[in-house]
């Protein structure tokens, strides 16, 4: 009968860094999560009593950047959680660059979304508003960060 | 474009790139490979773009073989059509898609066509017409058009033997409101010709397109020739370009900007303007820049009262361009080439009431009618030419978009909200909006304290019905005479005459009184104008008889013989405006109401009289002393209505051949 498979343990200081990053994400992407669903939840709620903020036949750039902000903002959650397990399971022998993929990761997660979300509070015809250049910043974090996550994971392997 | 097809190069390396990172670092392939891997799709999909042809919405959305019938799309890629605009306007496209301009035009699909095509047979003249589905498509099996023309062009009836027929689908519609009419390939020349019915939507009925407008009733069909490429284009349609080949005279490359009339119609060619605000820095600077908008493209709401005004009237209105400008001279090959934003009266001039015209046919002299006597535009439709003699044009700052709106209105009349109320004025005119009846001198929220009822009546006339003039002014008395406008007080006050009418503008607003004839100071003027009158003065005032304010103003008993009357009128308008106006009143039981319907356009065995003077005869038995008491306004006079009386008036009827052009 073989052993079970079992998490590493965490002994030293990059130990410690990755509890530290782990506790971050898991407590980011759950409280995101819960954030971000609710949202769809409210989404869902302005099509039940067709609520002519949302609805309203001229307010499809409002409707796009909500719906991709619940979209990106749950999606993004379950990224955060998935880097905690990421980093869980596995021990790299470059923690600092997963630092730094962590940081850039918890800031795309947040930019996104918000940036779609704060584009679709005021429109202009079909342009979002300003809030929209949040987006792309988050998308080089979350791309920059995706890559050194990869790169970091890849060194330790 | 470039920089479009750039940055989706570059995303689409980046997310090849990101594809080809997870088998390499997972040791699946090496980077040489993952190298030529990404060169091959990059090659690959360049590959597949270069050859792909463009796909525009408009031949997107058109099966084959509409696409070949409908006019093509022009070539000069100056106009980008309403689908792009959507995208960055999503609020006034939306409110447009909802429009009545929009389906103008439309390609006959089982979702634009209207009329019920169930293999029924309409008669006119004589030759029959069946119209049939099959399946998805909508066709008409009718009298050779060519062979009917060939008769009209010489001015002789067509025999009734012998008579060749031809078959035709419908490709295309027109209109989607009142009225769908259809048009169907001639022949090999791609010219669309009009089948000669039309349907009419309220009334859920089929009629023939001589009985449409108001014109001399003619005594044979005058087909085949409104053709869609000459006629309609101009203002039915985006950029049309009629396409006439001088050498056989025949429209043969007839393209379009777009079907319908969407917002290059107004706001001009878009591809530009597309184009340079494809860059997101200009377009956010725009947003917030404010002003007079963006220079790239015409925005009415923006613009001077003048230039405004003709993104409207540039088709509603009557125009004429002027011949002798070398850009007038191919206007049957390249069109109109209007642009919204360049002034109209740099090609030619609106049309006033100088402009009325008689044309021949055989001997006949018709006169085609455009304006009233005193100038005032007669046709709906054609509201600009009124709009810009109203003191409101030309001492304030009216424009179309002061009531009008294409985006954010009601669909029909596509008034703005509130614009069916006296805010429409008030917003000008703010001193009458404390005590309206102080100056109305009637009550507060009734009909006569409505500004638009005694300074826009429904003096004009198109689609069977009346119009609102939009020459606002104020109710004058003129003696009755040939195409003297009907004023405004005895519209509504159709039991009067008008003689009381210039009594009382007297004593409210001291306005001078004209010399009225005896009849005009005793017989109530609908009813001269009813019995008397041109063709023009007796459809209105039969519609009148219909109106329901004016019914409600004037008591409706009285009305009855004299819509009996109109009923054998001449003008077959003229009998559709009794016919509704009897309809209106329910003094009709409903088969006999719809009895007429059936002989109202054309009347062979002549049942439509013999009903006319059946109603005519019970009526005037019943109103016999009746009334003799009450109404004294009627022909008889002080004795109480008379029938020889009203024969007498009927003798004098204005029977001066006339079309009104709408």
């Amino acid at each position: 009968m073989e052993a079970p498979l079992s998490l590493p343990s965490l002994t030293s200081e990059s130990d410690a860094v990755d509890r530290v990053l782990i506790r971050r994400h898991i407590v980011t992407g759950w409280w995101s999560l819960l954030f971000f669903a609710t949202l769809g939840f409210l989404l869902e709620v302005f099509h039940g009593f067709k609520i002519d903020l949302y609805l309203n036949l001229t307010q499809e750039t409002r409707r796009l950047m909500w719906t991709l902000a619940h979209a990106h903002g749950t999606l993004l959650s379950l990224v955060q959680i998935a880097f905690a397990f990421s980093v869980s399971a596995m021990r790299v022998s470059k923690p600092h660059s997963l630092r730094r993929a962590s940081r850039l990761l918890l800031s795309g997660g947040m930019l996104i979304p918000v940036g779609f979300f704060a584009g679709g509070v005021v429109t202009h015809g079909g342009d979002p508003g300003v809030g929209i250049l949040l987006v792309p910043v988050g998308a080089i974090c979350l791309i920059v960060g995706a890559a050194l996550a990869a790169r970091g994971f890849s060194s330790g392997c | 474009m470039l920089a479009e097809w750039c940055l989706y190069g570059l995303v689409g390396l980046g997310l090849l790139i990101a594809l080809l990172a997870i088998p390499v670092s997972v040791g699946w392939i090496n980077r040489k490979a993952a190298l030529v891997a990404a060169v091959t799709v990059v090659a690959a999909t360049g590959f597949i773009f270069l050859q792909a042809e463009q796909i525009t919405s408009w031949e997107a959305t058109d099966a084959a073989s509409e696409r070949s019938a409908i006019p093509r799309k022009r070539e000069d890629h100056l106009f980008a059509g309403s689908t792009s605009c959507r995208a960055c306007h999503v609020r006034e496209y939306a409110t447009w898609h909802q429009s009545f301009h929009r389906t103008m035009t439309q390609v006959a699909t089982a979702d634009t066509v209207i009329a019920p095509f169930d293999s029924r047979t309409l008669t006119r003249y004589g030759q029959e017409s069946k119209v049939e589905r099959r399946e998805n498509e909508f066709w008409v099996n009718m009298v050779d058009p060519f062979w009917n023309l060939g008769f009209a062009l010489k001015g002789k009836k067509p025999p009734a033997e012998g008579v060749p027929r031809a078959e035709f689908r419908i490709v295309m519609t027109t209109g989607s409101h009142s009225f769908q009419a259809y048009w169907y390939l001639a022949d090999e020349t791609r010219e669309l010709w009009l089948f000669p019915w039309r349907y009419m939507i309220e009334d859920q009925a089929w009629i023939h397109v001589d009985d449409v407008f108001l014109q001399d009733p003619p005594d044979r069909p005058a087909t085949g020739h409104h053709i869609w490429n000459q006629t309609c284009i101009g203002c039915h349609s985006v950029a049309g370009q009629p396409g006439l080949n001088s050498a056989t005279g025949r429209f043969e490359n007839t393209h379009v900007a777009e079907l319908g009339i969407s917002c290059e119609a107004c706001h001009g060619p878009a591809q530009e303007h597309i184009r340079v605000n494809q860059d997101p820095l200009r377009r956010y600077s725009q947003h917030f820049a404010g002003g007079s908008g963006d220079p790239t493209i015409f925005n009415p709401g923006r613009s001077d009262q003048h230039l405004s005004t003709q993104a409207c009237g540039a088709c509603h209105s009557h125009f004429h361009f002027d011949p002798n400008l070398k850009a007038n001279q191919d206007l049957l090959v390249s069109g109109h080439e209007r642009r919204p934003g360049i002034d109209l009266l740099d090609r030619g001039r609106f049309m006033t009431g100088a402009d009325e015209t008689v044309m021949k046919d055989g001997e006949t002299e018709i006169t085609v009618s455009r304006f009233w006597a005193d100038g005032a535009c007669r046709s709906g439709g054609r509201e600009h030419n009124g709009m810009i003699e109203s003191g409101c044009y030309s001492r304030g700052k009216m424009t179309c978009l002061s009531c009008h709106s294409m985006h954010g209105s009601d669909p029909d009349d596509q008034l703005k909200p509130n614009m069916r109320t006296n805010l429409a004025c008030l917003q000008c005119h703010q001193q009458f909006e404390e005590d309206i009846s102080a100056h109305t001198h009637h009550v507060t929220g009734s009909s006569g304290s409505e500004c638009v009822n005694c300074h826009m009546p429904y003096s004009s006339f198109a689609l069977l019905r009346g119009i609102r003039s939009h020459r606002i002014d104020s109710p004058k008395v003129v003696p009755f005479a040939e195409n003297a406008r009907l004023n405004a007080c005895n519209l509504c006050h159709l039991d009067q005459t008008q003689q009381w009418t210039a009594s009382t503008l007297k004593a409210w607003f001291g306005t001078e009184e004209s010399v009225l004839s005896d009849e005009d100071r005793t017989v109530a003027a609908s009813l001269v104008w009813l019995l008397k009158g041109d063709g023009g003065q007796r459809v209105l005032s039969g519609w009148h008889f219909g109106w329901p304010t004016a019914r409600h103003a004037s008591g409706t008993e009285w009305m009855r013989p004299f819509l009996a009357v109109l009923l054998q009128d001449p003008y077959s308008a003229v009998r559709y405006s009794a016919w509704k106006a009897l309809g209106q009143h329910q003094f009709l039981a409903t088969d006999v109401f719809q009895e007429i319907r059936e002989v109202l356009f054309e009347d062979p065995d002549g049942l439509r009289d013999r009903i006319s003077e059946e109603l005519l005869q019970n009526w005037v038995q019943e109103m016999s002393g009746k009334l003799q008491s009450e109404l004294h306004t009627l022909p008889g006079g002080a004795d109480g209505f008379s029938e020889s009386a009203m024969r007498a008036m009927l003798q004098q009827r204005n029977d001066r051949p006339m079309v009104v052009v709408e």
